[in-house]
């Protein structure tokens, strides 16, 4: 009865979607000012975790810009960064957690880059509006005398237009620049070279306040020839040397990337192909070559090889396919899409593989998705299929305890927008699946009659019941509201996994948790100072309720606690502090704590403290923080840090130094308390040697840890010394169709010592060289 | 009388202060091809545009049947303007409104997110904030298709609100009228905006006032780099009194000619009075140029530097003084 009601969950229910990725979002910036980006990750094998990267552009920028967000404790992530926003007015932005093997986390989850978070960009009142025109940031233009236009809206008149200053690769033409009223023109007396080219406009207000925009076009004369075509190719060769032991990197690596773009009439080739030395014999290959067909508009696009496609969280997300693939655009009212191809699923993990071949089994993927938006109600319904090549490993003594298994998921997402600018929306996602945990028997059960009764013979064909076989559903409703003028928001969700829901597409699951919370936002002083607080209740094992020999309807239990105030302060100061409390109670056991633990962080930074005297530039940021964590479980883990750094660059062309400080001190709390001290210097000169040609750098590092506290364990006196030269040659004409060709060529040593261990000791005490070598062209 | 004196520099002061600020620039021109002319207050006739010039409230910008131009509003809107039209610029500063009074022709106009922008005609109005639409206005009426965004269209008939993938007519003694099309039948010509051939002049040398000089005309292919090997005419104008143009030295010499440039190369003669001026040159599909031009006058006194070594090998110097009689 049971399996019966299990089936038919399935059969009723859709996808998708839990918070994995989780970010409070934007719904203002304000141009100009710092911002703080945070992300958490929960229910990710951190250990796994490659890199977390923030992309964001201004609506009228033609490509987003990756910023590298950095880790602060475990499973947080954090970003401060002032965007370069140019004239947008909607500022967009998304993030992606790129793992080790190849897959790709993303939020928002589906299709990120057309489903960026959107904030507006505002300014202050006494703000004036730069904008520029002409050309357009990242744009290709065809015009090679191009008129550079940039205008301004200055209702207060604090522009002092005295103070205008242009510079077009890097040569100041604010002397030919012609001012008048709202507009700062300049027409080039000679047509520029079929290259990149950048743009840097500074104006200061009346109070000093300097107002920059910044931006780079390439220009490129028509190709006469029915096929256009454009591309670069980028190739890396790192040479490494060490007595360190044991020595688990390879003596050289080399990477080559090539990326191309056809055009004939409206139809549009891309390709990529991206070949490493480092590729593996497991897991999913690194190696790929892509194809993709679609016309101008993207209405329909053909993946003829290998996609790392994102329809929804628990469906398909980020697996690598060889296969083919189709997407048809019909913009603002529906979209379809569909994959079919190989993928991999290792089994790396057995306890005697004996692997033949990649140890991983072939695995068959398809998957469509239908999306819709109407009327503000947006839909999604997905399906996709996994399921083992058996035959691919052909030796079942190969498979360890692996057996080939099959998994199928359907899933419905809903997104009700109830307001204009969607700031009150309610979404839901419902997600059902089926997993067939050994394919190889292949026996399928008999029915009962009562079932065929119920069920359409059609949907029993399509999903067999076999022996073992689990089904299962998740799902998660959402709500979100503004409060008091869109500024206080407020938004509340509870989601759920059923034991038997299992997704190929995202293996880390939750399966039998519930949990609720709410958030709430408040933006004041139009954005320049802003709280947000969220609260979740979690009840883990929930589906204990329905075992008959459980004593308690779930095994744990806890809430989530989190409260974030940020103030900016003109763009120069920013003030943070951020608190969060998480906890869980074991209910079987009378409510003992198994989590309990808080983290208080204080952030204060100073930014872009600028001095400008005649050729001399200098600029400091600063930042400070403590971070006080309080474990009432695992008391050992229990810490307060508190770090400083700075860094100074200053430019007096044609040389740029910069010079950087961190210093941090860790006060263990355990049993055996102990402090750590960790120290960076960090000095860089850079030469331009001819300018815009021959570049050259210099660095040397000193990072230094310290502990001699009475936890003999957690003693530490290491030294690490890295001297780095580099030099950078742009070749200054076209060889052949290639342009803008460079050659880097980067030398690091670094000696790393332990006054602790002994001498001989090439784990604690040792030297290591790189030698890396990277072309780069495009044509 | 003194007072009235001061009180008339006063009002003096400002009307011109009134007059300075009612003539905020409101656009610049980033691009053009073909002939293009435009006229404002301060000019009486139509003169020759050029690329990174303002225009102002009430200037007036018309393309010929070979002409295009594009044009930046400061607000970020962008208005690009095909063959054969005459637009008015006007604005509001009270309402921080601008609008273009189309007399004849057809403009595309991308408007940025909030700037308030009306197209006018004689036949009605179109008001947008943020949206992408193109406008074609002749005697018989005014045709307006939306190609992003919402698009208030009205006439003394009356009002109504014109959505994406939509063509609405506007005529005289009828309401507008809505019909929905496809996306393919929407205008396209605003994306033929390059040039076919790169026009470069070069007039070395010092020029003198009544000795005719000569203007190297090339032409190249935009997309080859090569000599533009196509047929072309060019307009070519001087723009002031005092300067004449010439197909060949002993021609005789005008104000305006036309050149027709063959295998991508040409000389024009010029011969003028003393002081600075501009030659204009235009042709179909290349943005046309003003060649700035500087002529000396005669001079009507030299001094010669004679120089030479003599017998006693010491160097001698004899200063020539020649006038003009």
């Amino acid at each position: 009865m049971l399996k019966r009601m299990l089936l038919f969950f399935v059969l009723l229910s859709g996808l998708l979607q839990a918070s994995q990725l989780l970010h409070t979002r934007y719904e203002s910036v304000i141009k100009g000012q710092p911002l703080l980006f945070n992300l958490e990750l929960r229910d990710v094998f951190l250990p796994s975790v490659d890199s977390v990267e923030l992309f964001y552009k201004g609506d009228v920028d033609g490509g987003y810009t990756k910023v590298n967000m950095t880790s602060t404790a475990p499973g947080t992530y954090l970003l401060n960064m002032t965007p370069v926003l140019n004239d947008a007015s909607e500022f967009q932005y998304y993030f992606s957690v790129r793992m080790s093997n190849g897959s790709i986390l993303t939020l928002p989850e589906i299709f990120p880059e057309e489903n960026a978070f959107i904030a507006d960009v505002k300014k202050s009142e006494s703000d004036p509006s730069i904008r520029l025109l002409n050309p357009i940031n990242k744009g290709i233009i065809n015009d090679s005398q191009p008129v550079f236009l940039i205008s301004f809206e200055d209702p207060y008149d604090i522009l002092d237009l005295n103070t205008v200053s242009l510079k077009i690769d890097g040569n100041d033409v604010s002397k030919d620049a012609h001012v008048v009223d709202h507009f700062v023109s300049y027409l080039p007396s000679s047509p520029l070279s079929e290259d990149n080219h950048s743009l840097e406009f500074h104006i200061s207000d009346k109070n000093g306040q300097d107002h920059m925009i910044q931006s780079s076009f390439i220009y490129q004369s028509k190709s006469p020839s029915l096929v256009e075509w454009k591309g670069n190719e980028s190739l890396l060769i790192d040479l490494y040397a060490s007595d360190v032991s044991p020595n688990t990197r390879t003596g050289s690596r080399v990477r080559n990337m090539v990326e191309m773009n056809m055009k004939s009439g409206f139809i549009n080739a891309d390709i990529y192909d991206f070949r490493t030395s480092e590729e593996t014999d497991s897991l999913q290959h690194q190696n790929r070559t892509r194809l993709v067909l679609y016309d101008d508009h993207n209405r329909v696009r053909l993946f003829l090889k290998d996609q790392a496609p994102v329809y929804s969280y628990y469906g398909l997300n980020g697996v690598n396919i060889d296969g083919i693939g189709a997407q048809i655009n019909w913009p603002n009212l529906m979209q379809f899409n569909m994959v079919e191809g190989e993928s991999a699923r290792a089994i790396l993990g057995d306890s005697n593989p004996s692997i033949n071949k990649n140890g991983t089994f072939s695995q068959k993927v398809f998957s469509w998705q239908i999306a819709s938006k109407t009327g503000g109600w947006d839909n999604a319904i997905s399906y996709v299929s996994f399921k083992d090549d058996k035959d691919s490993l052909s030796l079942t003594s190969n498979w360890g305890t692996s057996l080939p298994q099959e998994n199928r998921v359907l899933g419905w997402q809903s997104k009700l927008n109830l307001s204009p600018d969607q700031s009150t929306y309610l979404k839901s996602e419902l997600a059902g699946s089926v997993f067939y945990p050994d394919i190889s028997t292949g026996d399928i059960l008999t029915v009962p009659t009562e079932t065929k009764k119920v069920v359409p013979e059609f949907i029993l064909n399509a999903i067999p019941i076999r022996a073992g076989m689990t089904a299962g559903a998740a799902g998660m409703i959402e709500y979100q509201t503004p409060i008091i003028l869109k500024e206080l928001l407020i938004k509340t969700y509870g989601n759920f996994a059923l034991p038997g829901f299992k997704s190929f597409g995202n293996t880390s699951i939750k399966t039998d948790d519930l949990a609720g919370g709410a958030q709430l936002n408040l933006n004041v002083w139009r954005g320049a100072m802003s709280f947000s607080g969220a609260y979740q209740k979690n009840r883990d094992n929930i589906m204990n309720i329905f075992d008959p020999n459980s004593s308690s309807g779930y095994i744990t239990y806890g809430d989530d606690y989190q409260t974030n105030v940020n103030m900016d302060v003109f763009g120069l100061a920013y003030f943070g502090y951020n608190y969060s409390f998480n906890s869980r109670l074991n209910n079987a056991t009378d409510d003992v704590a198994l989590i309990d633990n808080q983290t208080r962080t204080d952030l204060f930074s100073l930014n872009n403290i600028q001095l400008q005297l005649d050729k001399f530039k200098g600029k400091l940021n600063t930042n400070f923080s403590v971070i006080n964590y309080a474990d009432s479980i695992i008391s050992q883990n229990n810490f307060n840090q508190r770090g400083i750094g700075f860094a100074i660059d200053t430019e007096f062309i044609p040389i740029k130094a910069n010079f950087s400080f961190s210093n941090s001190i860790k006060d263990a709390k355990g049993p055996t308390p102990n402090t750590t001290v960790y120290s960076a210097y960090g000095v860089r000169l850079d030469y331009e040697y001819i300018p815009k040609i021959l570049s050259t750098y210099s660095s040397i590092q000193l990072q230094l840890g310290l502990n001699n506290g009475d936890n003999i364990d957690a003693r530490l006196d290491t030294n690490k010394t890295t001297l780095g030269l580099g030099a950078l040659y742009r070749y200054p004409s076209k060889i052949g169709f290639f342009v803008d060709t460079k050659f880097y060529v980067d030398v690091t040593i670094t000696t790393v010592s332990d006054r602790l261990a002994d001498a001989s000791d090439k784990s604690k005490n040792y030297t290591e060289q790189t030698l890396l070598f990277k072309l780069t062209t495009t044509f | 009388m003194k007072k009235f004196f001061v009180l008339f520099l006063i009002l003096c002061f400002i009307s011109l202060s009134y007059s300075i600020e009612k003539r905020s620039a409101l656009a610049t021109l980033t691009f053009y091809l073909g002939q293009v002319f435009f006229k404002s207050n301060d000019i009486g006739d139509f003169q020759p545009v050029q690329k990174g010039m303002t225009f102002y409230e009430g200037d007036v910008l018309k393309t010929q049947d070979d002409g295009k131009a594009e044009i930046f509003f400061y607000t970020g809107s962008k208005t690009r303007i095909a063959n054969g039209t005459e637009i008015i610029f006007k604005s509001d500063e009270k309402t921080k409104s601008k609008s273009i009074f189309i007399n004849v022709g057809q403009i595309w106009n991308q408007i940025r997110k909030g700037d308030k922008f009306d197209v006018e005609s004689i036949h009605g109005v179109a008001s947008v904030k943020g949206t992408e639409f193109d406008v074609a206005n002749d005697d018989d009426g005014m045709e307006l298709w939306v190609v992003e965004g919402l698009v208030n269209i009205k006439n003394d008939n009356g009002e109504i609100l014109a959505e994406k993938n939509t063509q609405t007519r506007l005529r005289k003694g009828f309401s507008p009228n809505k019909i929905g099309v496809n996306r393919s039948d929407l205008p396209v010509w605003q994306n033929d905006f390059s040039a076919e051939a790169l026009l470069t002049l070069s007039s070395p040398g010092q020029k003198q006032e009544g000795k005719p000089f000569k203007v190297n005309i090339t032409l190249k292919d935009s997309k080859t780099d090569k000599l533009f090997t196509d047929e072309m005419l060019l307009s070519v104008k001087s723009l002031s009194r005092g300067l004449d143009i010439a197909l060949a030295k002993d021609n005789e010499y005008t104000q305006s000619l036309e050149v027709n440039i063959v295998d991508g190369k040409a000389e024009l003669w010029v011969k003028g009075q003393s002081g600075d001026y501009e030659i204009n040159f235009t042709g179909r599909k290349i943005t046309g140029q003003n060649l700035p031009v500087k002529i000396d006058p005669i001079p009507n006194q030299r001094t010669v530097e004679l120089r030479f070594t003599g017998k006693d090998l010491k160097e001698h110097q004899i200063d020539l003084k020649y006038s003009l009689k």
